[in-house]
């Protein structure tokens, strides 16, 4: 053995210093490799955070939206057509922000925000008629047969999309 | 006036898919407002509405589709004047398929349908 180690003593060396790199190679590997796991935990719990609290916005709008929806329905049953239109105008903000959420909404979700914006544009477009040049003001009862079928709608979207939050949570 | 031709095939088809989907009950329509010449539909982020004024000027046809995106923006807007039959097929004139378009949804907005058949019951048999 001692011999071998004199006659091959620079073999035995340039092994040893394969051994010693390789393992330190693998020693930074691991490292660098815990480090990037952290990381990535990090970047996936400051997501489910940003997630939330996006999730928690998108509530508030939509319950926000709720409750101007029904001032809109009360508003159309005294006829206050000066009142209701800022009202129009507030709720379509509120839909515009649900639709920026960037939520993951069913295609009848998408279709119900998509039709409430259009029907609130459309009634703002023709009080705002009746107000400035005095036409004849529209039928609120079926204004409000409209707005009443949107406010169960956006009560659905609201129930569905708590409950997916309140589940992220407990996972 | 020459219509381009790709614009028309695409208007084309889509009238003949929205008024697939209606008369199948797979689009749901309602009336635009309070308006019983206006209505609306949506798919996914974007809404559909048709109308008919048969007080439009001459060169304007009574009935329009107009497709909104999700900003509400007017992404598209035609009417019987602006679509042909493509070449190949069966001919029926554009104003035909608007009209039947316009026909179906407004059915389905009033929910004709159950309001013919309940009729029907309240008034019994011929005998």
């Amino acid at each position: 053995m001692k011999q071998f180690l004199t006659e091959h003593w620079g073999d035995t060396a340039s092994v040893a210093g394969l051994v010693v790199s390789l393992v330190g190679f693998v020693i930074a590997i691991r490292q660098a490799s815990r480090a990037r796991t952290a990381a990535q935990r990090a970047e996936i719990a400051a997501n489910q955070i940003r997630s939330t609290i996006y999730g928690f916005d998108l509530l508030q709008n939509l319950t926000a939206l709720t409750q101007i929806l029904s001032e809109i329905v009360t508003l159309h049953r005294h006829a206050a057509w000066q009142a209701v239109v800022e009202r129009y105008a507030t709720a379509r903000k509120f839909v515009v922000a649900i639709q920026a959420a960037g939520f993951a909404f069913s295609v009848k979700e998408k279709e119900v925000v998509a039709s409430l914006r259009r029907q609130l544009a459309e009634m703002e477009k023709k009080v705002e008629r009746v107000i400035v040049s005095e036409n004849r003001p529209p039928d609120a009862s079926r204004y409000n047969e409209t707005i009443r079928q949107f406010q169960d709608d956006i009560t659905q979207m609201t129930v569905r999309i708590r409950t997916k939050l309140e589940q992220r949570d407990v996972n | 006036m020459s219509i381009d031709q790709t614009a028309n095939t695409k208007r084309w088809t889509l009238l003949s898919r929205l008024l697939k989907r209606t008369q199948a009950g797979k689009l749901q329509w309602n009336p635009l407002g309070d308006s019983d010449s206006e209505f609306l539909t949506a798919v996914s982020d974007y809404t559909i509405t048709i109308d008919r004024d048969d007080d439009r000027a001459p060169l304007e046809g009574s009935i329009r589709v107009i497709v909104r995106d999700c900003s509400d923006r007017v992404v598209e807007q035609f009417d019987e004047y602006d679509v042909e039959p493509p070449e190949g097929t069966s001919g029926e004139p554009a104003s035909r398929m608007f009209s039947s378009l316009f026909d179906a949804a407004r059915r389905q907005a009033f929910d004709s349908d159950a309001a013919i058949s309940d009729l029907l019951n309240q008034l019994g048999d011929d005998d």
